[in-house]
């Protein structure tokens, strides 16, 4: 396997040196078939320990290493370097608060799933066994459930940049995963939570949640599907 | 920098250790009974590396063809080799069809059945399709249920804090000391009750299905604490590793239909397990790959074999397996409905752990005593639900079934005790650490270190094990924990310092690798997922009974006085597949 | 309730409703324009007569109206979600909020005084 050469230009921001974020380049050799990660591992590894960002599963389950790459949303840990040739351009996701290098405050991204009740809610009487869920009701939400919460929708949203109030992507695409499973009956509540200009009215359908996420999610599809059940639910 | 005092202190009931299926499920069933349950994480619960298991859950809900709890608990117990504790197999069984039925009350969107019931497949070591799944994505649906309802019930969570040091005094827990990852500073956590559910320790090998976060803390905290490890020297390879990186291509691959061939394109299992074929359990699949490879048929003759799913045609393989697909295509380019797989054993499982007793209490003797207060669950702990080796869907039910036996108990021991008091230094042994690599000479780093020590351990410590490799990486662990103590960190700052974490992993990694190697060197036999070339059969005369390992003045000291529980419908027989 | 989200009085969905039905009603009203100024005219000398005629008829101001009041509210309501993305300050809000509602008034003004001209002119 051949090696080749890598210009890395990495946003660097050290809270307790850099009064605001600065461009690196670190020009270093990696495997040609390496990942974005193994790029970032290369350089905290054996260049500059001082490196930081998030990272833990390497096989784009966890939803750790989401960040931007030469103007796209990527899992580092999924994502070739050719994908990008030699030069690449790293930078934490935007539109979050940097704690450290690649490291974003995702706290606020948490506590607006917490905000839509993203939990199956049962008002009728447990079954003695499992709930009967055909094929085609679990087909609703199937798709819906492969989130893994890291973030690059929310980061990529152009409704969310100017307005952190906004909802955002994950969180509204959470509440459709619910509203749509037929074993739930909390669609009321969810449905008032995000029947507001910061919740599911803030999308404007520019389908740049889409085009960022990993797991090839149809957020956009989804959210206007949620859109159009707030209508029936208010009509 | 010195930290003078905590910058934090909690009092909390229950604190958790670990954001996985063990951990959260103990969390949930704790503040369901309205005590505080906090959970404290290197990670946020979403990353944890529960959601990296694929295949599915087991338990016999004989939703597809006839199934028992009895089969399910013969089918555990041969599949671990008979080192298994049956007691704890049969509570097991027992809970385990409910443990999925209340999954699915919370939201879990399991795959189906056309009648809407949930759906299960075939898996290795099972004698009926057992494994209860959502496509290939099981764990990560069944994590982030458990994330959901532990928002809805209020669980305390601590994300992105690194565990120091357990507070354990004369038996007694009283909670433990954790170093804030995203800011800095040390928290006490002063608790009732402390679980340990910090997950596997796969990351001591450089082929591994596990997340760099899998750096057995827990069970090096464990033994830092003076207490002992059962059965660590038993790690369960998975055959289906992805070639070169090691992630985990799920046994769900099998389960559905998929082929292991060799260079010659032969379905080589016939010549291992003719009966189970590729459905034989993962040691015995583990160790007929590598013999393939040993003897020149892997791929070209290189160290690898494939799978093959390319039969189970593009529908099948994008419904069922999608997962998988994605992972061949990303990593390798392999477009598994085109082509076969590249693959190779990859370090998956890790059967031992931090003992404990049926009600997950954490023991420090082969007598049984317990440590009051201090619990585990999950692939942390050794009950021994899994002895020699684990079936596949076996873990996730573990690490659910009993993160609730956990909870329950904890509960109930926090309702009948008060907070027992905190050692009169708490932060000592965490603020060590800390000031230590502060300090360092740095002469050393600690990547090169953490490659050495994983590199020899996929060469020395893998499918076959044999005396004269395992005496060398003895010595290897020796010289790695000598030039530790020259490591200093290039990080001095406080925010999201990953140098410093790596490092303090660093010292998990060598403290508890050296019993995994001490304890095989010690067993004299092979059994389930531990095999010697030397001592290619399984000795019951001698040694069907628990390993337990301390750390005493710098030694490994083992006890084999835990005798295995037998009972006498399960008496041990020759395993064959 | 959490800082990072707050609900706002009014929670947009009549909003966004219009906006589609609005849209609707302008791609019917934008066939029927085509029809009864373009198509009905094919073949006839187009005269200023026969426009003023039309102009005159009872339908012909309804329509223009209906088309004046739905591409004003489509209009406007758009370039009003916008700035509204792209402004969080209260008092900016209701500055730009007032400027789009007095554009839309004094453009329902103009806009219906020419149809109401139109109405009321006589063919020479």
């Amino acid at each position: 396997m051949a090696q080749i050469d890598i210009q890395a230009k990495i946003l660097r921001y050290q809270p307790e040196k850099d009064e605001k974020p600065h461009w690196q380049t670190f020009a270093i050799q990696v495997a040609d078939d390496s990942t974005i990660l193994d790029v970032l591992n290369e350089i905290h590894w054996r260049h500059d320990g001082t490196l930081a960002y998030r990272r833990s599963c390497r096989s784009s389950i966890c939803g750790s290493c989401a960040m931007k790459v030469n103007g796209r949303n990527v899992l580092a840990c999924e994502t070739p370097v050719h994908r990008f040739g030699t030069k690449l351009k790293v930078e934490p996701l935007s539109g979050f608060q940097i704690i450290k290098d690649l490291v974003v405050d995702l706290e606020p991204f948490f506590a607006k799933l917490k905000r839509i009740k993203p939990y199956l809610i049962v008002d009728k009487p447990l079954p003695d066994k499992e709930f009967v869920q055909s094929p085609a009701q679990l087909e609703q939400i199937g798709e819906s459930t492969l989130c893994i919460l890291c973030a690059a929708c929310s980061a990529a949203c152009p409704s969310s940049w100017p307005n952190q109030e906004y909802l955002g992507p994950a969180a509204l695409l959470k509440a459709y995963r619910f509203v749509f499973d037929s074993r739930d009956d909390g669609a009321d509540q969810r449905l008032e939570i995000v029947n507001d200009k910061n919740g599911v009215w803030r999308c404007h359908t520019i389908f740049n949640c889409m085009e960022a996420c990993p797991k090839k999610i149809k957020i956009t599809e989804y959210l206007s599907r949620l859109k159009l059940k707030v209508v029936e639910n208010s009509l | 920098m010195k930290i003078e005092q905590a910058r934090k202190y909690h009092k909390i009931d229950a604190v958790i250790v670990g954001a996985g299926l063990a951990g959260l499920r103990a969390a949930l069933e704790v503040a369901r009974s309205g005590l505080a349950a906090a959970v404290v994480s290197k990670v946020y619960p979403t990353r944890s590396h529960s959601g990296g298991a694929q295949g599915g859950i087991a338990a016999a809900l004989a939703n597809v063809s006839e199934d028992s709890l009895d089969a399910h608990m013969f089918d555990t117990i041969k599949g671990s080799d008979y080192l298994a504790d049956q007691d704890i197999v049969e509570h097991f069984v027992n809970e385990a069809v409910n443990t999925v039925y209340e999954f699915e009350h919370m939201g879990v969107p399991f795959s189906r059945t056309a009648d809407g019931r949930i759906n299960q497949r075939p898996f290795g070591g099972h004698s009926a399709p057992r494994a209860c799944f959502a496509q290939d994505i099981t764990g990560h649906v069944l994590l982030h249920t458990l994330y959901e309802q532990c928002l809805k019930h209020n669980v305390l969570f601590f994300s992105e804090f690194q565990v120091l040091s357990l507070l354990v005094q004369n038996d007694v827990a009283s909670g433990l000391v954790a170093w804030d990852i995203r800011e800095g500073g040390l928290h006490i956590f002063h608790a009732k009750t402390v679980l340990l559910a910090t997950g596997g320790y796969g990351r001591a090998w450089k082929v591994t299905s596990n997340a760099h976060a899998n750096t057995g803390d827990g069970v090096a905290l464990v033994l830092e604490a003076g207490l002992p490890l059962e059965d660590m020297e038993f790690v369960q390879f998975h055959p289906t590793g992805l070639y070169k990186h090691g992630i985990l291509l799920s046994e769900a691959a099998r389960g559905e239909g998929a082929y292991i061939i060799n260079d010659r394109g032969e379905r080589f299992m016939k010549n291992y397990a003719a009966a189970k074929m590729e459905l034989a359990p993962r040691d015995v699949v583990s160790r007929a790959e590598q013999t393939e490879i040993n003897e020149g048929r892997g791929i070209g003759g290189r160290d690898y074999v494939y799978l093959d799913l390319r039969h189970l045609g593009r529908e099948k393989i994008l419904s069922r397996l999608p997962q998988i697909h994605d992972l061949a295509l990303n990593y390798l380019k392999a477009d598994s409905i085109k082509e076969p797989v590249p693959i190779q054993p990859t370090a998956h499982y890790s059967m031992g752990g931090i003992p404990a007793n049926i009600r997950t209490e954490v023991i420090k003797d082969a007598a049984g005593t317990v440590v009051r207060g201090l619990y585990t669950a999950g692939e942390a702990s050794c009950l021994s639900l899994h002895g020699a080796n684990r079936l596949g869907t076996n873990s996730m039910q573990d690490a659910a079934t009993f993160g609730r036996i956990a909870g329950a108990h904890m509960t109930e021991f926090c309702r009948q005790n008060v907070f027992a008091d905190l050692p009169t230094k708490p932060l000592d042994v965490a603020q060590g650490k800390i000031d230590r690599l502060w300090s360092g000479s740095g002469l050393e780093r600690h990547a090169p270190i953490r490659e050495e020590l994983q590199e020899n351990m996929t060469k020395h410590m893998g499918v076959f094990r044999n005396q004269d490799d395992m005496l060398r990486m003895l010595g290897i662990i020796k010289e790695l924990q000598e030039r530790y103590r020259k490591v200093g960190v290039d990080d001095r700052g406080q925010a999201f310092n990953l140098d410093l974490i790596e490092a303090l992993e660093l010292e998990n990694l060598l403290s508890f690798a050296e019993v995994i190697v001490e304890g095989a060197l010690a067993r004299k036999e092979s059994r389930g997922a531990h095999f010697r070339s030397d001592f290619p059969k399984r000795d019951d005369a001698n040694w069907l009974k628990h390993t337990l390992a301390w750390r005493r003045d710098g030694k490994i000291v083992m006890d084999y006085g835990k005798a295995v529980v037998i009972y006498p419908q399960y008496q041990p027989q020759e395993r064959k597949y | 309730m959490n800082k990072d989200f707050k609900q706002t009085s009014r929670s947009g969905s009549l909003a966004w409703l219009l906006q589609r039905i609005s849209a609707v009603i302008l791609f019917v009203l934008l066939v029927l324009h085509f029809v009864t100024y373009h198509f009905l005219a094919q073949g006839r000398a187009v005269s200023y007569r026969w426009v003023i005629e039309r102009a005159g008829s009872w339908w012909f101001p309804l329509l223009q109206f209906a088309f004046l009041l739905a591409a004003l509210y489509h209009g406007l309501n758009g370039v009003w979600s916008v700035l509204e993305d792209y402004t969080s300050n209260r008092y900016w809000r209701l500055v730009w909020y007032s400027l789009v509602v007095m554009v839309g008034v004094v453009l329902l003004f103009v806009g219906t005084l020419t149809i109401v001209k139109l109405y009321t002119l006589k063919a020479a």
